[in-house]
């Protein structure tokens, strides 16, 4: 566990919550918020000046008002948008996690991301080294990043 | 004066986001056009005439910086302007993009400054809609 890292991640996924999905996210984790059950996950791979692959995961029923926070309005989201939606915040949390993590210098490409639900397939992929979380309206995020090297 | 403007993103998602953004910044949008990725946005571009194109980096099948850089070799589309969306962060990356393009705005965004961002690039604002 990097702790300059966990903090690029949490101020990342703060940012991300706060202005692209226009929720309170929150530093401090409540006990229902820690048991609450997961619910969807995304991972967006990268290379470049530092290799690896971020996730996102969600726990609790957070996923719906994220997305409706997005688009600003009360539209019915179907489990594709949802994706859709998911996918977008691991590519922003991404790719404003990296330039804290890798420095402003670094070059690197995320790759598209991959969403899912609880439903779906379990996402498969390496194992995050470093984690963090916040809280959110309904449940709780948890960021993390394995970076090709040790992070 | 209304403004043509075609959305270029995979995300469907992120498309609504920008015409909702549109719909509300109180500029006059005119016809909006979507597109999934840079090839679709090039076809679209031949099909209507468009005032402003808000491009995704990226995007399958054809990236944002791939578009970007066929409408500048068309002479019908050469002059259109382009913000770029997207997450680039590195100041070089970011440079290289608002050399080719309008305007940079990066992910995530206000409403305010998409608005201000294509206020700027053409001339058009909410008040006056000239």
């Amino acid at each position: 566990m990097n702790p300059a890292f966990e903090q690029s991640l949490k101020q990342a996924a703060l940012t991300t919550f706060g202005e692209m999905c226009m929720a309170l996210p929150s530093v401090e984790i409540t006990t229902d918020q820690i048991e609450a059950p997961f619910e969807a996950e995304v991972r967006v791979g990268f290379h470049g000046t530092v290799k690896g692959e971020l996730s996102v995961r969600l726990y609790g029923t957070v996923l719906d008002s994220l997305a409706q926070g997005m688009i600003g309005d009360n539209e019915l989201m179907d489990a594709n948008l949802l994706r859709d939606a998911l996918g977008e915040i691991g590519n922003v949390v991404c790719g404003n996690a990296l330039p804290l993590i890798a420095g402003e210098m670094g070059k690197y490409r995320l790759d598209p991301p991959r969403p899912a639900l609880a439903k779906d397939i379990p996402l498969k992929g390496p194992a995050l080294e470093t984690k963090t979380q916040v809280g959110l309206d309904g449940g709780r995020a948890e960021v993390g990043i394995h970076i090709e090297g040790g992070a | 004066m209304s403004l043509n403007i075609l959305v270029v993103d995979d995300s469907r998602m992120m498309r609504s986001v920008l015409i909702r953004t549109l719909q509300i910044s109180g500029l006059p949008v005119g016809e909006v056009h979507e597109a999934t990725n840079g090839q679709e946005g090039l076809d679209q571009l031949s099909k209507h005439w468009i005032d402003l194109a808000l491009v995704d980096i990226n995007m399958p099948v054809m990236d944002g910086e791939t578009m970007i850089d066929h409408m500048r070799a068309n002479p019908l589309t050469k002059e259109t302007p382009v913000v770029v969306i997207s997450t680039e962060s590195s100041p070089e990356r970011v440079e290289m993009l608002k050399k080719k393009s309008s305007g940079f705005v990066h992910k995530p965004f206000t409403p305010e400054v998409v608005k201000e961002t294509i206020e700027r690039i053409t001339g058009v604002n909410h008040e006056s809609g000239v």
